[in-house]
């Protein structure tokens, strides 16, 4: 069953920085993007064709997280100059309409057949509790720790991060202060783009996975960040990893391995039954 | 004001009662014309195919109702068909007389694809359908095809409805027997004793393959370690790969698509245990992009089945084949065999009748048909009285090497 956890990792890695974005694009702009799996996919399908016809993998691969950033700050430039009011619905449904814009462009482009995916990082692997764990996962890992600690850090210390909080808050208040709302919101779209694209590129090569399913991994994702109530980032990046190792471990248990898809939700929905007990109270009152 | 909206009102009641009386008017001409047509379609039941009897000269029409656009299309295997219909009129024709083909997108929707064979049998007046390969047809059309007494040769059967009706029948394996074939040749002719079946789970389709599997055992006397069900088509293959590990098996047999079967190889390379077992797979990763993927991970070995002569080996028998797709400007691909050959199957039927060809005589010569040869199909292609068709069970098997894809022994046949 250890070795289940171990496996399962790999693909908790991808959840937990897909979560973050999706945490930190909440925080920032108050949208929940389901397109956030969409534009890494983007992004890195792109990576792949450009290496597949020829380009070096270095410039390939930021050509791939460029096209990411630009596609999503434009979103951003388009919700905030029109969407960019206090009601979060028309937002949402911004970043629905986007999901099925990439699923469709990306479905044209990249087509279903299976492409040749090279590794950012040399082929080296670890051997941890009897699975063999490629480097990318562990930079991965790293990775989402790493963003996890830095966006925290930034939210809560500088002046930036304070500004764009208050911007999701009360963007009206904020224009009146004279803050660019428009260049922040931008600007958080582009870097979760990115940041997406980034992330897929290290996940992909272990998987091989089509278009259309590395833009589903948004659904644990969207899980994970849902565990922390799409405002606590280090609770998402944890749920990401869990629900990954869950679905890993489950896999090795004889009568669970069928249902391992849908175990981590079911959980999900406990914890988020058991955390909301008092709110729930609370507003009864 | 007061004339004035008394005027309007009038007008207005005017035109409600004009566009009334057209109305009526149209439905009366539309319930006529129904009489007639029904008076037609009662002294003459087949009006197109029995017109067509009459005049020695005029083309046989038949049909193909395939999925052309859509999330997986085929247009190679319609046009397949088309090629070897454009050579055989080129030739001359069945008795002089030149096939039309009428090719119909059902864009992978149940509902259009229902109303294409509707159009293509009673408007058309189609003798039969040929070649096709669609995702819904064979569910959306099979009942419609028997209550009309129309046969379908079909190119790919891709549906598992394809192969359970009783006026269809595919030329091509499936993918559960394509899938059987991979067990037989692992335990039968690599001669591995712990051949593990990994069945990537899609919806409704994991019990046919559970089916094989326990036939294969009984068959063989082969036990299988380890039959894996643990993982969705899709998702992340290592704990699949990591039971199959640990069962010790040293053939793997799974169901992948061409995109799972590149993945579910890099999976079993990262875990260390791709030179520890055989691993087969089914006939879609049959193609140069799964190569060169495999290549460039440095995952070449696999095995996959081809349910026809393999469309990339050199084989003399596939001379004919080649130049006939080439001429029609048609993307020569393992697919396109099986449009290719259900069109050639049908033309030998065709050429076999003596009277009036219509799609009752058709259907009849498929009953009575003892078996047609093909050198690009493993076993004869019958049809006789059974209620559900599934002629073609032999696979060829195909291993990715340094030198491309190598045809690897003969025909592996699933009883």
């Amino acid at each position: 069953m250890i070795d289940g956890v171990i496996a399962g990792l790999a693909s908790g890695t991808a959840y937990a920085i897909l979560a973050v974005c999706i945490v930190v694009l909440h925080r920032l702009v108050g949208v929940v993007n389901f397109a956030q799996a969409a534009l890494g996919a983007f992004g890195a399908y792109l990576c792949y064709a450009l290496a597949g016809a020829g380009m070096p993998l270095a410039p390939a691969a930021l050509a791939g997280i460029a096209a990411a950033a630009v596609i999503a700050g434009f979103v951003g430039w388009v919700t905030a100059r029109w969407f960019g009011g206090p009601g979060t619905t028309e937002r949402v449904v911004v970043s629905v309409v986007l999901l099925i814009v990439l699923l469709t462009a990306g479905f044209r482009l990249f087509g279903d057949s299976p492409r040749v995916m090279p590794s950012l990082l040399p082929d080296v692997v670890f051997t941890v509790a009897g699975v063999r764990i490629a480097l990318t996962t562990v930079v991965a890992l790293a990775l989402a720790v790493v963003i996890a600690a830095g966006v925290s850090l930034m939210l809560r210390h500088t002046h930036l991060g304070i500004r764009m909080q208050a911007m999701s808050e009360r963007p009206v208040t904020v224009q009146l202060l004279r803050v660019n709302a428009r260049a922040l919101s931008i600007g958080a779209w582009a870097g979760t783009g990115a940041v997406s694209t980034l992330a897929l590129l290290l996940v992909a090569p272990a998987r091989n996975q089509t278009f259309e399913s590395m833009s589903f991994l948004v659904i644990p994702a969207l899980a994970a960040a849902l565990l922390g109530g799409f405002a606590n980032i280090w609770v998402a990046a944890a749920g990401g990893l869990a629900i990954g190792a869950i679905e890993g471990a489950a896999a090795r248990i004889e009568g669970l391995a069928n249902y391992r898809g849908a175990l981590p939700f079911l959980l999900i929905a406990i914890a988020l039954i058991w955390m909301r007990r008092r709110k729930v109270w609370d507003d009864a009152r | 004001m007061k004339p004035h909206l008394t005027r309007s009102t009038r007008t207005r009641s005017t035109i409600q009662r004009s566009t009334f009386e057209r109305g009526t008017a149209a439905i009366a001409l539309a319930i006529a014309s129904g009489v007639v047509l029904a008076g037609c379609a009662s002294t003459s039941p087949d009006g197109a195919s029995d017109g067509a009897g009459a005049d020695a000269t005029a083309p046989i029409v038949v049909g193909s109702v395939s999925s052309i656009t859509g999330p997986a299309p085929f247009p190679e295997v319609p046009g397949a068909a088309q090629a070897v219909f454009d050579r055989v009129n080129a030739e001359g024709g069945i008795n002089g007389r030149q096939i039309k083909l009428v090719s119909v997108d059902d864009g992978a929707d149940p509902a259009q694809a229902a109303q294409a064979a509707r159009r293509l049998v009673q408007e058309d007046g189609v003798v039969a359908m040929v070649g096709a390969a669609s995702l819904v047809e064979c569910s959306a059309n099979a009942a419609f095809y028997e209550k009309h007494d129309v046969v379908s040769i079909a190119g790919i059967g891709v549906e598992p409805a394809c192969f359970t009706a009783k006026n269809i029948a595919p030329v091509n394996n499936g993918t559960v027997p394509g899938y059987a074939s991979l067990l037989y040749f692992a335990s039968e002719t690599l001669g591995r004793e712990n051949v593990c079946p990994v069945i990537l789970n899609s919806a409704g389709l994991t019990d046919p393959y559970l089916e094989v599997i326990k036939r294969w055992e009984e068959e063989t006397g082969s036990k299988a370690p380890h039959v894996d069900t643990s993982v969705a088509l899709g998702d992340d293959p290592t704990p699949a790969i990591l039971a199959v590990r640990d069962a010790g098996c040293d053939a793997v047999v799974f169901n992948a698509n061409e995109p799972a079967a590149v993945a579910f190889m890099n999976t079993a390379k990262l875990q260390g245990v791709l030179d520890s077992a055989d691993w087969l797979t089914l006939t879609s990763a049959y193609s140069e992009t799964a190569y060169d993927a495999l290549k460039a991970q440095g995952t070449l070995g696999m095995y996959a089945n081809s349910e026809f002569l393999p469309f990339m080996s050199d084989d003399p028998a596939l001379d004919a084949w080649r130049a006939t797709l080439t001429a029609a400007d048609v993307p020569r691909t393992s697919l396109s065999i099986g449009g290719y050959v259900s069109a050639e199957i049908l033309v030998e039927v065709l050429k076999s009748i003596d009277g009036e060809i219509t799609n009752e005589s058709v259907l009849a010569a498929f009953r009575a048909l003892d078996e047609i040869e093909n050198p690009l199909i493993g076993m004869p292609f019958t049809f006789g009285d059974a209620t559900a068709h599934n002629p073609n069970r032999a696979s060829r098997m195909v291993q990715a090497t340094e030198n491309g894809w190598q045809t690897v022994g003969d025909w592996v046949v699933v009883p």
